[in-house]
């Protein structure tokens, strides 16, 4: 999905294309948004975060919720995990951890640096859409975010 | 009484006390030596007992005198005749004497005393030939001995010597009446002389001889003392031959050894012994059992084993004497004595001989002794050598076992290593693996939602063909990854309640398939020693398998129950399923390993790979019992706390 002119209410940062596509899909067929942001790895996702391209935008008006895959390339997930939660200006954006990865030290390690959720991606198409839905409906609607400054 | 009368009662006295002294010395040990002896010094003794008697009673027997004188001049045959036991005396000059005595015998009785001048001239020369003989004889056979019998035959000769002069001045006083004076005293004092060297030659008192022997033996000590060991050893038989012959005035003398039981060998002598088969005659007489016993237990004298002579005949030996060379507890052989003649004082022989003998046992023992510490000290030589040896060997061994050691524990490392490999291997696998599987089975729905209804049947039965695969291959990554993890995950032993466990189990699986008819016959299950969730997942394993290999039955019947053994509890689970072919048991707890079609039932191969992982890694055994179409056992055993097989943990 391109980005959008409004603003971005979901961060996905995942470099699997047909994994993006798969997401859209399902947001899509749930009415969830179609202010979605996508970044292909850790540096895109540090850029739009906290780069000076889309000046102000992310400072000002942050998504309402990030979902990071861990194994990106360039910079891992991990490592954006601990630049939002450790930036002020960041901390408080809820990130949600979508990966394949069920390794203990990785849940760990996520929770230690401040993750809001940790999902693990089913392979199963429906259980997928079901998760990315109640993922949809939970933080962007149920949800309160934080106030925007 | 004047200087004459008391000199004259002086001779007369010392002729009769030696006279007296040999009789009684011939009664006391009669044989034939001391017999001739007796009677040399007798044959004074009539004339001298009768000169004693007062002239009254000589006047009534005129005829005694002359028997007095008969005796007397037997004097000459009776010394030649012992002179011939110390030194051999040719037959012809005792037969002359003989001769000689027989013609004195009748010039005495033929002529009434006094004699007439020429007839005493005749039988002074007579007198004087035989001792001058019998002087020089003994004189050159003491230049040719040594030792006692060196000496006895000095005094002997002395003796003779002596008597001959006196002889030869009563002779002068024949014919020169007037020296009388001079001759008389003269004469007396070399009689006694005479005698006393007579007796001291022929039968030496106690003290004399022991005395000379002792001398002997003196220095036979003084020339093994003063020597090393090494010195002594060789020298020590040398000494003693000559030095045993001397002391007892033998011939000659021989040692005989024995060797490790073989009997006695002759060794070392100082007599000619170039009559091999002599020597030979010799040694088998002296090893025949009873004489070596005897030759071996006690000093002997007069021992004439069966050929003897043949050793001693040149040596004309007619004695020997023994004396064994031995400790006590210890025998080392024999020494022999040649004699010429039988011993006149063979206890005194015998006693210096084996004093000699064990001296030489003691030096033989001494250098057994040194021959043994020699031997022991080469000995202790080898075994430090060799003891070093081991020692360097054991170290060599240490230093290999170290070698070993650090190599282990660098392969420990290098598993560890390994295994921390594999876990990110198969981490990273499955997580890359999974991806492209959900874009399959994700991309596979989306198609079937928004453009299958548009679909021929076929396309859409090749969508769902499809979206299984992916399904079926997520399964499939999911235990694989089980599996892996299984097999390098850390061994929590725990008390397990197996009859609880089991339970929720078997209230799962009721659950998951309402609509069968399960029949769960739950026996006596004993707790167990495990990890808790390792043997959860062997459990469900087994009873999800017996679950579905039921299915084609109408009622299904499955068995679970534990039978004691020696190794702890079988447990077993046991259903009346579809079975499995015996023939094929080794694969069945392959990875993968199926044995029923995938279309006849489902499921991915591990589940019983796994199964036989936990069992292992608690270090127990599993196996199975089958016959196609009558259903199925499994057992299994968990091992002991020390059974568990940790891969580098």
């Amino acid at each position: 999905m391109e980005n959008m002119n409004r603003e971005v209410e979901i961060l996905l940062v995942e470099d699997n294309p047909n994994d993006v596509e798969l997401t859209l899909h399902a947001f899509r067929k749930n009415n969830l948004s179609n202010r979605i942001q996508v970044a292909r790895d850790g540096a895109e996702a540090i850029e739009f975060l906290f780069g000076t391209d889309h000046r102000g935008q992310a400072a000002n008006a942050p998504p309402k919720v990030v979902l990071l895959d861990l194994k990106l390339p360039k910079v891992d997930g991990l490592e954006v995990l601990r630049r939002i939660k450790s930036e002020p200006r960041t901390r408080t954006i809820p990130v949600v951890v979508l990966t394949s990865s069920k390794e203990e030290r990785d849940i760990v390690e996520s929770y230690q640096l401040g993750v809001n959720s940790y999902i693990v991606k089913p392979v199963d198409f429906e259980q997928f859409t079901d998760a990315v839905r109640n993922l949809g409906l939970y933080w962007l609607l149920l949800n309160q975010p934080p106030p925007e400054r | 009484m004047t200087l004459q009368e008391f000199a004259q009662q002086l001779v007369r006295f010392s002729f009769l006390a030696m006279a007296g002294l040999t009789f009684f010395d011939y009664l006391r040990r009669p044989n034939r030596t001391r017999l001739e002896i007796s009677l040399l010094f007798g044959c004074f003794a009539p004339s001298l007992l009768w000169q004693a008697l007062p002239e009254t009673v000589r006047s009534s027997f005129p005829w005694a005198s002359t028997l007095g004188s008969l005796a007397i001049v037997a004097h000459p045959y009776l010394l030649l005749r012992l002179v011939n036991r110390l030194r051999r005396v040719p037959p012809i000059v005792i037969l002359g004497s003989l001769v000689g005595m027989l013609l004195s015998w009748g010039l005495l009785v033929a002529f009434p005393p006094p004699l007439p001048g020429p007839a005493t001239l005749l039988i002074v020369v007579y007198f004087g030939l035989a001792e001058g003989y019998a002087t020089v004889a003994l004189l050159r056979g003491a230049a040719s001995r040594r030792g006692l019998t060196r000496r006895r035959l000095q005094l002997a000769a002395a003796g003779s010597g002596w008597l001959a002069t006196v002889i030869l001045l009563a002779g002068v006083a024949v014919v020169i009446p007037p020296a009388t004076a001079v001759t008389g005293p003269v004469g007396q004092a070399l009689a006694v002389l005479s005698v006393l060297s007579y007796y001291a030659g022929f039968t030496p008192p106690r003290f004399l001889r022991r005395f000379w022997q002792f001398g002997e033996v003196y220095q036979f000590m003084r020339q093994s003392a003063g020597r090393s060991p090494e010195q002594r050893l060789g020298q020590l038989l040398d000494t003693l031959c000559p030095a045993a012959t001397r002391a007892v005035g033998g011939l000659g003398s021989m040692v005989w050894l024995s060797a490790d039981k073989a009997g006695l060998t002759y060794r070392k002598g100082d007599i000619p012994t170039s009559d091999e088969a002599a020597v030979r005659r010799l040694q088998d007489s002296l090893n025949q059992p009873g004489a070596q016993s005897d030759a071996e237990m006690q000093p002997v004298s007069n021992w004439r084993g069966g050929s003897s002579q043949g050793v001693a005949g040149p040596l004309e030996a007619a004695w020997l004497e023994i004396a064994p060379i031995a400790e006590p507890g210890r025998r080392w052989g024999v020494l022999i004595v040649f004699l010429r003649q039988e011993s006149l004082f063979p206890e005194d022989d015998l006693e210096l001989l084996t004093l000699m003998a064990e001296q030489t046992a003691a030096g033989l023992a001494g250098e057994e002794l040194f021959r043994g510490q020699r031997e022991l000290s080469g000995r202790l030589e080898d075994v430090n050598v060799d003891l070093q040896r081991q020692v360097r060997e054991r170290e060599r061994a240490e230093a290999e076992v170290r070698a070993l050691n650090q190599e282990l524990e660098g392969r420990i490392q290098e598993r560890e290593a390994a295994y921390d490999e594999l876990e990110a291997f198969s981490y990273s696998v499955s997580h890359d693996l999974r991806a492209p599987l959900r874009t399959i089975h994700g991309f596979a729905r989306i198609l079937m939602e928004e453009h299958g209804p548009a679909f021929p049947e076929e396309a859409r039965r090749y969508v769902r063909l499809i979206d299984e695969g992916a399904r079926q291959l997520g399964a499939l990554i999911d235990e694989l990854l089980t599996f892996s993890r299984l097999g390098r995950q850390s061994l929590q032993r725990r008390a397990v309640e197996t009859a609880e466990l089991v339970r929720d189990v078997v209230d799962r699986l009721r659950r998951e398939n309402p609509d069968r008819d399960l029949t769960f016959a739950v026996g006596d299950l004993p707790p167990c020693d495990a990890d808790p969730t390792m043997i959860h997942s062997v459990w469900s394993n087994l009873l999800s398998n017996a679950v579905k290999f039921t299915r084609p039955q109408e009622r299904a019947r499955i068995e679970i129950g534990a039978q004691p053994s020696a190794d702890g509890p079988v447990y077993f689970v046991r259903d009346n399923g579809v079975g499995f072919e015996m023939e094929y048991a080794a694969k069945l707890f392959g990875v993968f390993q199926r044995l029923h079609r995938a279309e006849e039932f489902e499921g991915t191969g591990v589940g019983l790979a796994i199964v036989q992982r936990v069992i292992q890694r608690h270090g127990g055994r599993v196996w199975a019992e089958s016959k196609n179409g009558q259903g199925a056992a499994f057992f299994f055993t968990l091992g002991g706390p020390d059974g568990e097989h940790e891969p580098g943990s």
